[in-house]
This record gives C-alpha cells, structure tokens and sequence, in this order.
C-alpha cells in the first residue's frame, strides 16, 4: 500500500512564493480532494509533486513509501508511481497517442523485457472503449487539436494504462460537460483499490458527486487551512468559502494575483503566436 | 526484387520497392516496372539544359554538363496518370556519381517519384535535376537520402510548372556529408501551385545548406516552404527559403516556416526567410520557431515515465510525421526512422 507525505512544503515559481507550508498524507486505498478559490495553490501544489521544471523546492519534503521524491527526476518520480493528470497537457506534434503510451509502458519494464504488442493493443482499444472516445485515438497525434474535455479524458485513459500508485487529478472537471464528466467519474471510480491514493484538485463541489472523496482539504495562501470529511464539502457547497476565511481571520486568501496567474501557469505567449502563422 | 553486386544494407529496402529503376556509378543496372508505367518513357541520353533563372544554377547546371557521368530523362505522354510510385535509386560506393535527371510530364500526367540517394566510403555526388511540368500535370517528389560518405553532396534542382500544374516535393537529409541543397521552383502559369518541405539533420561538424525559392511568374499562383531542422554537436545548419512575387502577379499566395531544434551545446541554426514581393494584392507570410526542444513538452512525456532521452527521441521523431505521411511504402518509413535514430546517436 503506498503512501505520500508532504511535510513543511515551501514553493516558488520565478522567485514568487506560492507554497507555504503544505502538510498532506495520502495512502492507498484513500480518495482526498483539495478545493479552494482560485490563485490559492492547488495546481503548484501538483506540478511540484510532478517536478515541474518551473518550479523551485525551498523548504519542506515529500516521500514516497520512504523515498525522497525532491530527489527524483520527473521520470523516476512516474516510474515510482506517482501520476499527474494535468490542467493543461502539452500537445507533442508528430507523436502518436499509440507510441508515447506504449514508450511509457516499456520504461517502465526491465531491459530484458518486452511490452507484449497484442496485450497492448487490446488493452488501449479497451480503455478507448470505456472512454468512450474516437477509435482513431491511437493514430492521431498526442493532444494535438484535442478538445478539452478530449484531452482530460485522455488524461484519464493514460492513468489507467500506467495504473499508478498515487493519481493527482488537476482540475479534471473544469471544462467538462455533465456526459464527459460521467464517464471521468465512472472510469476514476472503477480504478480505485488499497494500492491507489488518489488526490483530485477541484473548484466545484460538482466533481466530488461522481468521485467520492472521504477527505476534504480547503487550501488558501498556499497551505492547507481546514481539512475535514464530506460534511466539509457540504457545507463550501453550500455557503461558499467565506465562513472559513472569516473562521482564520484571512482577509485575502490568494498567493497569485489574478492577473499574474495566466502568466504564470500559462504557455508561452510567442511561442503559439508563431504556430499559429 | 533481388540484385547481386548491391550494397547489402539497401537490400532489404529494394526488396521492398515495387516499380524501380537502379543507378549505380552511373548505368542503369535494374528496372522493373509494371505496365502501368508504359506512358513512360525511360532514356540515357542527354536532353539540352534548360534556361537557367541565375547565375548560380547555371553555373551548377554547366558543372554538371562538365562533369557528368550518368544521365536519366524521364518522359511521361500526356494524360497518363500513373498511380503506383516510381522508385529511383542512386548509388555511389567508390566513384564519385555526377548524376542528370531529366523529368518531363505531358500535359494533364500525373506521376509519383520517390529518390533514394544512397553514397558511402568517400564518394561524393552531386545531383542536377531538370524538371518540368506542362499544363495541368502533377507531380509528387520525395527524395530521401542516405548519404555516409563524409564528403560532398550537392542538389541543385529546377522544376518549371505551367499553368494549373500541381507540385508536392519533399526531401528527407540525413546525409553525414557537406549538405548543400538549393530547390528552385517557377511557377509559369497561372494557378500553378508548389508545396515543398525539407528536414535536415546535422551532426558533428558538418555543415548542412538548404535553399528553396519559389518565383511567382504568373498570376494565382500559390507557393509553400516548410523547413524542418535539427542541429547537434557542432554542425551548422542554415535554411534559406525566398518567396518571390513578381509584379502584375495579383492574387498569388507565398508563405513559409521553419521548425528547428537546437540539440547541440555548440550547434547552429540559421533561417533566413524572404519574401521578395513587387505587387501589393498578394497573400504572404513567414514564421520560425527555433529553440531548445520545448521544455513542456519534454515535462508532459517525463511525467509519464520517459527517460529525458526517450522524450526527447520521441518528440524528434516526431518532425518525421509529415514526411512518413507521404510515403505508402513502411519499410522506408522505417528506415527513415532508423537513420535518423542512427545520426542523432
């Protein structure tokens, strides 16, 4: 059963701090969720865990059944276990959803081994089935001129071919409609099991109806401020987050300014003007 | 198809191909063609030059009348549409190959051409091609080459299309040679319409040239470069792509991009792109994106488990996508995917 520790974290992008003093354990066979208003450090919070390369470590720990995962590279850190269905996933021109898959599947074999291609197919077909997504997924390019509910669904279809130890989901939900987001929960609901921790990332309360969660956690300023069972949930669906802001005394409960978080979080702005040309 | 004599590595590739013709230091040594082919006339004797653009083609053009060895000019009757793929093979082990191809489609012909140029030891060679389509004739050329001989390669090809004709032209360079490929595409006629893309990859100290012009000689016409690089090591890599509209020559379209990749610490890229334009009703743009490999791309495929290597193999790889697509024979695919595995290694 595997189990992630989160001790202290502190975090900062381009020498703003957004994470002060994260405090988390998740272990297999538990579903948490994080909700918070926006600018609060949700996301940072899961592109730390990941290694994104934007992101600086300043204080703090995070362990994997023991191992440090700081001193992981963002690829030992998937081969360990964790997985991160993201916000935003890259589009890769030229790559086939098939080949990165099945490269994914192989780094993860030992040397001597090989991913069998008849049970590779069969399961991919199966989890585009379950999906419910085009039968020419495999074929096309990875995300490319994907929609977004398309891309969080292939998200989800990576999480069930890697089958990880520990699945953070950011933001699954946003951009969803009621249809997509059945199936996400359907699919998400179906994996869980003692060796699975999951963590989703949330604004809306909506997500928590089709993925229960039996840990609620509120985050503001970068850190997590209350936590609490589904009668926590309730309650912020019910009366938003003001009570607890009021609660804690916290007059602004942002660490990134609104107009600096597509800044940050965003792509590169040059870069896609001239893709677009 | 199974020749003796042949260099063993392309065996498994000839094998492949259907409808052939092999050149090697300079004589036909196989051809086999289907019946589809029979419009198509096949000859080694030598057809004039033609009229060069500039200074610098017809000094490559009379170098090439110089020193030439080989020759093959290819003539397509008019409203023969062939569908299969006519395969070329050149060959140079030891003698340096100056090689003359000629290719002239009759009006409203269609034909597929894929080159594979394949040069090892120390031969050089250097390719001079003439090519021109009448009225409404289309023309699919890729040419691919496998070059690992570390001396010259030199490509100088003129493609002159008339109106309404159609060129898709696309080469693959692997060659671990001094690269220089200059493309010259006029477009005589109106609506004539050219597409062309080159990848090029550059190793070690090599230096790599590639430049595509594309002149607009008539109204309507429409002319897309697309270049691709990757620059490793220490090599130089420059593209230089020119679009030009001449005046009077309304409603033409001109556009172009490049794609590059730095990989190594002491590499170069250049793109030059022009556009030379003396009419003001016209369409055109460039862009160029050149850069490390892109660093959300290399996060999203580590956060699934690649390596930084495999990533990074995979998102080169990737730049082959356009030019796989234009070919329906999977061995070449495959070897295309191989080569360029075994020059970044």
């Amino acid at each position: 059963m595997p189990t992630l520790i989160i001790k202290n974290l502190y975090a900062e992008v381009e020498g703003k701090e957004i994470l002060k003093g994260v405090d988390l354990t998740i272990n297999g066979g538990e579903t948490h969720a994080i909700m918070g208003p926006n600018g609060t450090g949700k996301s940072t919070l899961a592109s730390v865990i990941m290694g994104h390369p934007r992101y600086t470590v300043t204080k703090g720990t995070i362990t994997l059944d023991g191992e440090d995962v700081l001193d992981m590279e963002t690829d030992e850190r998937a081969r360990a276990g964790l997985f991160l269905a993201m916000q935003a996933p890259a589009e890769v021109p030229g790559v086939t959803n098939s080949d990165f898959i099945k490269t994914a599947m192989n780094a993860r074999l030992n040397d001597d081994k090989k991913l069998s291609l008849f049970k590779f197919i069969r399961a991919y077909d199966k989890a585009v089935k379950e999906l419910k997504m085009n039968e020419d997924l495999p074929h096309r390019y990875l995300n490319e001129g994907f929609s977004g509910g398309e891309k969080k669904r292939n998200e989800i279809l990576q999480m069930k071919m890697l089958k990880p130890r520990i699945a953070i989901l950011d933001e699954i939900d946003s951009g969803l409609d009621i249809d997509a987001l059945k199936i996400v929960g359907e699919n998400v609901t179906e994996m869980k099991n003692k060796n699975l921790g999951l963590l989703l990332i949330t604004h809306y309360q909506r997500l928590l109806d089709y993925i229960s969660a039996e840990h609620v956690h509120v985050m503001m300023q970068g850190r997590i401020v209350k936590s609490g069972s589904t009668e926590l949930m309730k309650k912020i669906d019910e009366q938003g987050y003001d009570w607890i802001k009021e609660e804690l005394g916290i007059d602004d409960e942002r660490v990134i300014p609104e107009d600096e978080e597509r800044i940050i979080l965003g792509s590169c702005a040059t870069r896609e003007a001239l893709e677009k040309e | 198809m199974s020749i003796n004599h042949l260099p063993k590595v392309l065996q498994p590739i000839l094998d492949s191909l259907e409808n052939v013709i092999v050149i090697e230091q300079g004589q036909i040594k196989h051809q086999a063609l289907s019946s589809s082919f029979d419009n198509l006339k096949i000859h080694d004797h030598l057809m004039g030059l033609p009229t060069m653009p500039n200074e610098e083609l017809e000094h490559m053009g009379k170098l090439n009348q110089e020193l030439m060895n080989s020759n093959l000019t290819l003539e397509l009757k008019r409203n023969s549409a062939i569908k299969e793929t006519l395969y070329i093979v050149y060959i140079s082990e030891d003698k340096d190959l100056t090689q003359r191809t000629t290719i002239h489609l009759g009006v409203s012909s269609s034909l597929n051409i894929v080159e594979y140029l394949y040069a090892t030891n120390n031969a050089t060679m250097h390719l001079f091609s003439d090519i021109k389509l009448e009225e409404n004739a289309q023309l699919k050329h890729i040419s691919i080459n496998h070059i690992t001989s570390p001396n010259a390669l030199t490509v100088n090809r003129l493609y002159n299309l008339n109106a309404s004709c159609v060129l898709n032209q696309a080469n693959v360079l692997f060659s671990n040679a001094l690269t220089h490929q200059a493309n010259h595409i006029q477009l005589l006629g109106r609506y004539a319409q050219a597409r062309t893309k080159t990848i090029g990859i550059s190793t070690k100290t090599q230096e790599m040239i590639i430049k595509t012009v594309i002149e607009h000689l008539a109204e309507q016409t429409e002319g897309y470069i697309e270049h691709y690089g990757i620059a490793n090591d220490e090599s130089t890599l420059m593209f230089e792509g020119v679009g030009k509209i001449h005046k009077h020559m309304r409603r033409s379209v001109a556009k172009q991009s490049t794609k590059g990749v730095v990989i190594g610490a002491k590499a170069r890229l250049d793109a030059n792109p022009l556009l030379l334009i003396d009419e003001y009703d016209v369409e055109a743009g460039h862009g160029a994106a050149i850069g490390r490999i892109d660093e959300l791309q290399l996060y999203y495929l580590m956060s699934r488990g690649l390596s930084q290597r495999d990533a990074e193999r995979l998102i080169i790889n990737g730049f082959l996508a356009p030019f796989s697509a234009m070919l329906d024979n999977e061995k070449l695919q495959e070897t295309m995917q191989d080569l360029l595995n075994q020059k970044l290694q």
